[in-house]
């Protein structure tokens, strides 16, 4: 079936116009609506700016905890180099409670530092960014203890 | 300097992935645009204009959490009223079924509507008023919303000959009005 209007689908134009002004509405005031769906858009959208804010400085949060780790876990397993204060920084820096997270959430058949950012991929909104950045504690600090890297 | 007309599937868009600025202006035209329309679509249900200002209100309040970041955005190849009637339908059901505590067929009435100045108008409005339910929505849709059949199809979410049936039908017992006759004439 076609959408077409034809002749038989049509009304005299009079008559529309009629039927328009009997169900008319633009004399109903809607100021105060007007004035609420106003705020209520402007804060909405203004979200939308700080929820990608917040998601890029996640994953930049997440780098410089990466980072961080990175550089100090080694230095747990080289006191005879850098020293019991630097040894001692290092082990407080990255002796962290057991996290609940640990997977190998990419799938690769290891648990690196990639299943930490693919975990924060997943959904931003899901993980805290202690889990996170506990998640990454733990990957540093085992490959460390295995030796990888060295 | 006259502003270029924007079509719903472009403000649609604006407001799905355009900058805080740029998609609020987009909603702010979308929602003057079709706020007579939801507020037509709740009155001739509620019949109350307080309770049909609520209705518009959630309406479009929903229709703004469809947009991100708290939705994931709304189809842009559409009229906006397809996708805004079913919703200002269901909340005006809603409300109506809340405010009286039963269940009621909607559109029911459409006495909540201004009065007609004259006998004609009158006239017409209560043959109007006097056709099935799933016809006058029909009529109203067709003619004085001005959506096409396609698009009312669409809004009401049954098939495209079921709208065309219940239009011929609404047409006919229109044609064979004398009030019809009085404006053909």
């Amino acid at each position: 079936m076609s959408d077409e209007i034809t002749q038989e689908t049509e009304l005299p134009t009079r008559l529309v116009e009629r039927l328009r002004k009997a169900v008319d509405v633009s004399s109903i005031d809607t100021a105060q609506v007007d004035q609420e769906l106003d705020v209520l858009a402007a804060r909405h959208f203004r979200r939308r700016s700080l929820h990608g804010v917040a998601r890029y400085g996640r994953y930049a949060a997440l780098a410089a905890s990466v980072a961080l780790i990175s550089l100090l876990a080694p230095l747990r397993f080289f006191d005879q180099w850098v020293g019991q204060e630097t040894v001692d920084m290092a082990k407080r820096v990255t002796s962290q409670s057991v996290p609940v997270l640990y997977a190998d959430v990419d799938g690769s058949g290891q648990i690196d530092i990639a299943d930490v950012l693919a975990l924060a991929r997943i959904d931003p909104g899901q993980f805290e960014q202690t889990d996170l950045d506990a998640f990454a504690f733990r990957v540093v600090s085992v490959n460390a203890e295995a030796g990888v890297g060295r | 300097m006259e502003r270029q007309y924007r079509s719903d599937a472009d403000l649609i868009g604006a407001c799905n992935h355009g900058s805080p600025t740029h998609a609020k202006a987009a909603f702010e035209e979308l929602y003057r645009r079709h706020k007579e329309f939801v507020l037509r679509v709740a009155l001739r249900i509620l019949g109350d204009q307080d309770l049909a200002l609520d209705v518009l209100q959630e309406t479009f309040i929903y229709l703004l959490g469809r947009f991100p970041p708290t939705g994931t955005g709304i189809e842009e190849n559409s009229k906006l009223s397809t996708f805004l009637y079913p919703v200002a339908k269901h909340n005006a059901i809603s409300v109506l079924r809340k405010a009286r505590r039963f269940p009621v067929a909607p559109e029911a009435s459409l006495d909540a509507l201004p009065g007609a100045e004259d006998r004609q108008g009158e006239d017409l409005r209560k043959l109007v008023a006097g056709l099935p339910v799933d016809q006058r929505e029909m009529l109203l849709l067709r003619f004085v919303e001005d959506m096409t059949l396609s698009e009312i199809a669409q809004a009401l979410d049954v098939p495209l000959g079921t709208v065309k049936s219940r239009l011929h039908y609404a047409l006919a017992k229109l044609k064979a009005s004398d009030i019809f006759k009085d404006f053909r004439g």
